[in-house]
Formats: structure tokens, sequence, C-alpha cells
């Protein structure tokens, strides 16, 4: 590893260890696990704008080719939500996750290049989500980052439900996700009873398909969450 | 009481004002309320003239229009249903019963490609006959690849049984001044009133706002609840806007399907739509030839500037939108 990629390593590190202190106080344990089996989590997701694609409003010209009447540019906005988890260890480094979520964003329509002149706007409409997923997670145990922390990596799928603005229509469609994050161990055993808190940080890429639009679209979303183990 | 109504349809002139997009059911008066005009039992039977016509003989005029039946009979979501009952010697435009199909020499209607004239009981609003007649004055082709110099009898049929359906004008189609007339630079329905032009035969087929009419009139066992509609108010300075065109375009599909504001506080209502958001676009009726889409009951009002809707707005499944209200603003 070359200087500069420890340097920048080491600063990540850093930053990951500096969030988890402003989000949680109190007395930091290390990232060894005890025998919790469980565990049980809430926080927040943030999921970033999904692109549905550019469609031309085409009619058809004498000749076959098409007339672009107007061009329609479509967005599923960035979503920001709360979820709630439930896990179980089924190994030492193996989780498996069951996970509901709620959020809201809109759908938003550029409409432009109008063939007579029509003010290019977007126009838009609020759609809310719920998401039920199951997830598998490994803890990468062999890994650390910092004294505390315990990456992981990802992968999961669920069902995907989208209420249209007064609740008149509903898409539902699927949903998978990859990626990976850490697990910062904060407190071990805080009232007696409990095993382990801590917070976890994740990235993943998100692939929907169904709300909105058939095609499988992809976006990107990141979660904080605080979770329990026992 | 059965009254002859007759409907002359200006179609396919090349040289019709501008025309604008929607399909429109047809409607005549009962008592007082504006009933659909549809037929009420299938097989919906024809027959064709015997003589044929310029360039056509009876048995390709038979065929051209058997496949323009046809293409009808295919929309998946529409329960309509045709039957040829032979040759005839009777004309079209004959009140006797007969749905007959043909050729007429009519050089006086020399915009006038065809028309289709209607015979409706003024009590139940029920189709009893509908006529159509090709105008010999053109030169005609039922080639398969089209025919330079002759106009298409597959493409004018498909048109014209669109009026023996009971659908009106549609006019998802642009047009621009071309000499003391206008002429077609696009159309995306084939009930548009104005054809491409001889040899052309890119109207063979339907589109999504053909197919949205035709299953709005004769639905099929489930099709209203699977699919949705769009409804609301037109208006300008707080007032209903009387004429203006609204057009859904749904831009996961991209399908065009429109109607007209129809009453004179603005209201109208876009039927057969796939269920899903849909952006709305308003425009004026401002050079048109008003009286081939609709009757006028209301000052037409075409001094407001094309625009579209602020609000994405959702067809449900089996439903309606609710009644939104669409501002235009003055030109």
């Amino acid at each position: 590893m070359s200087a500069s990629l420890r340097r920048f390593a080491r600063r990540w590190q850093r930053t990951v260890i500096g969030t988890a202190a402003v989000l949680l106080t109190g007395a930091t344990v290390d990232a060894q696990t005890g025998g919790e089996r469980f565990e049980v989590g809430a926080g927040m997701r943030f999921v970033g704008p999904e692109p549905l694609g550019r469609v031309d409003a085409n009619e058809t010209n004498p000749g076959g080719g098409a007339f672009r009447l107007f061009t329609a540019e479509s967005t599923l906005d960035s979503l920001l939500g709360v979820e709630a988890r439930l896990g179980v260890r089924v190994s030492s480094a193996l989780h498996l996750e069951a996970t509901g979520s709620y959020g809201s964003s809109d759908l938003k329509v550029k409409l432009s290049a109008d063939a007579e002149n029509a003010a290019a706007i977007t126009a838009t409409e609020r759609i809310s989500q719920y998401t039920v997923e199951g997830a598998a997670v490994i803890e990468l145990t062999r890994w650390h980052v910092g004294a505390h922390g315990t990456p992981f990596i990802a992968a999961g799928a669920g069902y995907v439900r989208a209420l249209h603005e007064d609740r008149i229509l509903v898409d539902e469609g699927a949903l998978w996700h990859a990626g990976g994050g850490v697990n910062l161990m904060l407190r071990a055993n805080p009232d007696g009873r409990l095993g382990m808190v801590g917070i976890r940080l994740d990235a993943r890429a998100l692939f929907q398909r169904g709300v909105v639009s058939d095609g499988v679209h992809a976006s990107p979303a990141f979660g904080v969450s605080a979770f329990v183990r026992f | 009481m059965r009254v002859a109504w007759a409907a002359l349809f200006l179609t396919m002139s090349l040289l019709m004002a501008r025309p604008v997009s929607a399909y429109l059911k047809f409607g005549s008066s009962v008592n007082g309320q504006v009933v659909t005009v549809k037929w009420s039992g299938f097989p919906v039977r024809y027959f064709v003239n015997d003589r044929g016509g310029p360039g056509v003989g009876a048995n390709a005029l038979a065929d051209a229009v058997g496949r323009a039946f046809g293409t009808w009979e295919a929309v998946p979501s529409a329960a309509i249903r045709y039957q040829f009952g032979g040759f005839t010697a009777a004309m079209p435009g004959d009140d006797d019963g007969r749905t007959t199909i043909g050729f007429l020499a009519a050089p006086e209607l020399e915009r006038v490609l065809a028309s289709t004239s209607l015979l409706i009981d003024d009590v139940t609003g029920e189709l009893l006959e509908a006529d159509i007649f090709f105008n010999s004055a053109f030169p005609w082709s039922t080639s398969a690849g089209g025919e330079s110099g002759r106009f298409d009898v597959e493409t004018i049929a498909l048109h014209e049984i669109g009026h023996l359906n009971g659908l009106g004008h549609s006019a998802i189609g642009e047009t621009e001044v071309s000499g003391s007339g206008r002429s077609v630079i696009a159309a995306e329905a084939a009930m548009f009133p104005l054809a491409f032009g001889p040899g052309n035969v890119l109207h063979r087929s339907l589109r999504p706002d053909d197919i949205a009419g035709v299953s709005d009139l004769y639905p099929v066992a489930g099709f209203e609840d699977a699919s949705g509609s769009i409804s609301g108010r037109v208006t300008k300075n707080g007032t209903g806007l009387f004429g203006a065109h609204v057009v859904a375009f749904n831009p996961a599909t991209g399908a065009l399907i429109g109607n007209f504001a129809l009453t004179p506080d603005g209201d109208f209502s876009i039927a057969g739509l796939t269920p899903g958001p849909h952006v709305l676009r308003i425009e004026p009726l401002d050079d048109a030839d008003v009286d081939s889409f609709f009757e006028v009951t209301a000052p037409l009002d075409v001094d407001f500037r094309v625009s579209f809707h602020d609000k994405v707005v959702v067809a449900p499944r089996g439903g309606d939108s609710g009644s939104i209200v669409v501002r235009v603003q003055p030109k």
C-alpha cells in the first residue's frame, strides 16, 4: 500500500468514527461481539434519484419518421425514509435480516421542446413507498475499521409498494440491492440485559422494478441506523 | 320511431383546417339527453357494392375493406365484431337498413375522399345502418404496398370504419398552411381527418387514441376495471373554457390519447387510459374547422397558450382521477 493510500485509509477511518461519535455518545467497545443472536435496529434511509428515462411524444410524419410533439424526461426524485429491521445471527459471520421501510418522494416529469412552443415545465406528483425485504449480511470479522467497527457486505431482495398521490393507484414491484458498510459497536450491556448497542452505516446499489415504470432502474442508497443486539 | 340522421363526415380532405388531438364519440340528443351512438348487437353485418370503382374491382374492394374491418376487430380490448354479408347492387346512402360500402361519384366534393352516413334510432341512440362511400372522383388503389398517385382504399376504409363504429374525428396530428388550405405534417391516429396523400399506406394500423376510443365504446369484459380515466375542467381566468383540447400523454408507454372540453364549463374526460401517471397538454382549436370535430354549442375560446398541466395526473385502475382543474393563460 502506498503512503498516500495509507493516509487516505486512516483519514477515512477517522471520518467514520467521528460520524459515530456525533450520532451516539457513550463508551465504545471493541468490535468483537459476544453471544448475542438477535438484532433490532431502526434508522433513516436516503435513496438517490432514480432516472426513469426520456420519452418523446411522437407522431408519424408522411415519410414514416417521427415528428416530436414534445419531450418528457421522468425521474423519481430522491427519497428520505425510515426503516426498521430484525436480524438473526445464523453463524459467527452470517446474519439474516428482515427490513421494513417507508418514505416518500416526487415523481418529476420534465416537459420540454414543444413543437408549438408550450413553455417547458416540470410536472410533479407525490409518491409514498413501502418496502419489505430480506437480506443476508456477512460481517467481515477478520477486518476492522478502527477498534470498534466491523465491515460487512450485504445483498437482498424484496417487495415494494408505491402509493400515488391521493392514494388512487398502487404500484407493486420488486427491489434488489447489494452493498456494504460498517457496524460500529458503541456500548456493551448498557442496562444489564442487552448485549450490544451500535450504529450501522451502509451504502448499496438499489435496483427497483414496477414503481412508476416496468423497467429496472438503479439508484444509490445510504442508511444510518442504531441497533441493539441481544 | 326511426329518423334518418345523415352525418356527412368530411373525412380525409387534404385541404381541411388544422386538426387537434382527441378521440371523440358520436352523441345523439334523445329527449334532451345526449346518448352515445353505437351498435347494440354484433356482428355488424356489412355489404359491398358489386360495381367496384375506378381501378378497383368489387372483389378487391371487399378484400381491402375486409382487412380494415379486421384491423378494428383485432383490438384486444374491444368487443365489436363484423361480418361480410356479401355483394349488393344497393348503393351506399340508400336508407335500406343495410350497411353498404361502395364507390360513388361526387366530383362536387372536391376535398372529400370518402364519407360515412349513419342511421340512428333516435330513441335509443342505437346505430341501425352505416354506409360508406369512396369518392370515385379520386384515383384509388388496393395494392399491397400502395400505389403512387392513388389513394389507398384500406387506409381510408380504416378511418371510415371508425366512424361506422361511432367514433368522431381525432386529431393527434399537425398541419401547416399550404396554398389555400392545409397539409399534414404529422398524424398519430387513424381517425385524424386529413390523409397523408396518395400512395401512402402508413395509416393502415390503429394508434393508441383509436384503440382507446373503440375500447371505450365496445369494451371487452374487464376492460373498464383494467383501464382508467382522467377528467376535470379547463379554465381561463377562473371560468370554464369550451373547446380546448386536452391530451393525456403516458410517459411510460409514449401513448397520446385525448379529448375536448365539451361543455361551457370546460369539462373534459379521457377514458380508456392505461393506469398510471400521465401528463396533460392543452391546446386551442385556433385554426381548425371546429364543425368537423363537434357541434359548437358555446362560444369557442381560442385565445390561450398551448401549455402543460403542472401536476402529473394519475389514471387509477378501474376509476377516475377525480376532477382536476387545468388552468391556461391568455395569449
